[in-house]
């Protein structure tokens, strides 16, 4: 089988849609998660979920020893402890005298090393259905089924959609919150959306790319398209086409490489798209920077100067 | 613009409010009623708790003890009536908007939930920015603009939102001349509409030029009413101490 079979096989197509389709939804939420500051949070929620992974398939391997692992059991979990996570840094930040980055630090790294502990004692049981429940780590999206593939278009439109109807009303509370407030905008309400939709992407995403580096795919693109345009609509556009771009280009190389680790592909992708914003981006690369300071450079050189 | 505060209802008033930050005191026990139709500044030293007050008026921070009305209701009863300016240094400039996405702002309210921003409210934001003189500024992006620039995209936001109360935290703040003037300007103008504003103030020399009222705060209130009779020498080395060495 060639390349080119291997990329149009149906089970690689899939793969393809599953991985797209995270990524338009992760460059749409990481849009409004950057532009809120919250960039760290979205590492907080993907970290956070790992003792929640663990735990739900030690539970469901109680309460059903035999029916292997189910998905959706551990997603649930996984939101579950994400949820979790975030609430501990709320909490931890309002107890006071830790600073933010420090309580998103402890949280994160806290929740994951419990994971860890957790799937040792996950490792040692002995129903052997624990195979690639390390995967959540790293992403695998050569895992990626029919059925995820359902469920990942269900929350990117999802996603579209409530981006769509609450993109003033978020855009708002990211810039001024203070102002939302007085308009008589429910913020708290609209922040719970927000990290709501976010940990959706976050748990949808950590099949494919892996808990560890979902955060990148929420961040990287958003990143990148702020280089291509100072209008919010552009720049969730431009995201979501950065992300589809990266996570799709780490999906095709998981088809070709079997053993290759997803998520890492996927952030290098994601990566390589900064690079090349940062440098050629329209509005704010630096090849625009370099040709205006030669441009006054040369006028500077060809002003008499007495 | 049409609405105007009626005469009986003080615009904001406080009952016996007290703010801490975990357990530090930052307001004690302040109470005062603003009448409608003046311009008020909130003058004290650093940390005398001015920004805590107004936002502490809006809900963004809880008080410990104590409430305050807008026009004799709760906060969330009177919506729409309360304009807000933040201090300038408190938000990312570096935010994709321009200065005309800004001042739709104040309209957002009136555009209503899930609807877009159309050509008619952007219509209305270019009046409110022609009226502060930025109408030349508008498609630029916010990080693009001077201080005062950006002081006067706010205040056309405030302008737009055809509030009753302007509540503003250090619009002069590091601003130039112009922008100063155009800015005492317009709170004239308000006020002679029958608009009420309070501004936290730090400039002690242009205090009793600018406002009719003066609220002199340091963790309490210290004084307040006219501001010939608030800004007396014993008043301000009340708030001040030792800080202030030169009164005029």
């Amino acid at each position: 089988m060639n390349y080119f079979e291997a990329i149009f096989a149906y089970n690689t197509l899939v793969v393809l849609a599953g991985t797209m389709l995270l990524g338009i939804a992760a460059g749409i939420t990481g849009t409004f998660l950057m532009l809120r500051r919250r960039s760290l949070a979205g590492d907080v929620i993907g970290h956070a979920a790992l003792p929640g992974v663990a735990i739900a398939f030690l539970i469901y391997s109680v309460i059903a020893p035999d029916a292997g692992k189910s998905l959706p059991v551990m997603l649930l979990g996984g939101s579950i402890a994400s949820a979790c996570g975030m609430l501990a840094a709320l909490w931890l930040r309002n107890v006071g005298r830790l600073p933010e980055d420090a309580v998103m630090a402890i949280v994160l790294s806290t929740f994951f090393g419990l994971g860890v502990v957790l799937l040792s004692v996950v490792q040692a049981s002995p129903t052997g259905a624990q195979a690639g429940l390390r995967d959540f780590i790293f992403g695998q999206a050569a895992a990626i089924r029919i059925s995820d593939v359902t469920l990942l278009a269900t929350i990117t439109i999802g996603t579209i959609l409530v981006s769509n109807l609450l993109v003033k009303e978020w855009a708002l509370m990211c810039f001024d919150e203070g102002l939302a407030g007085v308009l008589g905008y429910p913020v708290r309400t609209l922040d719970f959306l927000l990290m709501t939709l976010v940990v959706a992407v976050c748990v949808a995403g950590m099949q494919a790319v892996g808990l560890l580096l979902i955060v990148a795919l929420l961040i990287i693109p958003p990143t990148s398209a702020r280089f291509w345009s100072d209008s919010i609509g552009p720049n969730i556009a431009i995201s979501a086409i950065f992300g589809a771009v990266s996570a799709t280009a780490g999906g095709i190389a998981s088809a070709l490489v079997p053993k290759l680790s997803t998520g890492a592909i996927i952030v290098v992708a994601a990566a390589l798209v900064l690079i090349f914003s940062i440098l050629l981006g329209s509005r704010h690369g630096l090849w625009l920077r370099w040709r205006a300071r030669r441009a006054m450079k040369y006028e500077a050189r060809n002003t008499p100067s007495g | 613009m049409n609405s105007k505060g009626s005469a009986g209802e003080s615009p904001l008033a406080a009952f016996g409010v007290t703010v801490a930050y975990r357990n530090t005191p930052v307001l004690t026990d302040l109470s005062f009623r603003v009448p409608a139709g003046t311009l008020t500044a909130i003058v004290g030293p650093n940390g005398a708790g001015k920004s805590t007050l107004i936002k502490t008026a809006l809900g963004l921070l809880q008080p410990l003890t104590g409430h305050f009305e807008f026009f004799g209701k709760s906060f969330r009863e009177v919506d729409g009536r309360i304009s807000y300016v933040p201090q300038r240094t408190s938000v990312d400039w570096d935010f994709p908007v321009t200065a005309l996405d800004v001042v739709c702002m104040g309209l957002y309210r009136k555009i209503g939930w899930f609807r877009p921003v159309r050509s008619r409210h952007r219509k209305r934001a270019m009046e409110a920015l022609t009226e502060v003189g930025m109408q030349d500024y508008a498609k630029r992006q916010i990080s693009q603009l001077s201080g005062g620039q950006q002081q006067r995209v706010f205040l056309a936001r405030a302008l737009v939102q055809d509030a009753e109360l302007f509540l503003m935290d250090e619009p002069l703040a590091g601003v130039d001349v112009a922008t100063e003037k155009t800015i005492i300007n317009t709170l004239h103008r308000l006020r002679d509409q029958g608009r009420t504003a309070m501004v936290v103030h730090h400039d002690l020399d242009t205090v009793s030029d600018y406002f009719d009222r003066v609220l002199l705060l340091n963790k309490r209130v210290i004084a307040e009413g006219s501001s010939d009779e608030v800004m007396t020498a014993e008043h301000l080395k009340q708030a001040y101490g030792g800080k202030l060495l030169i009164l005029t």
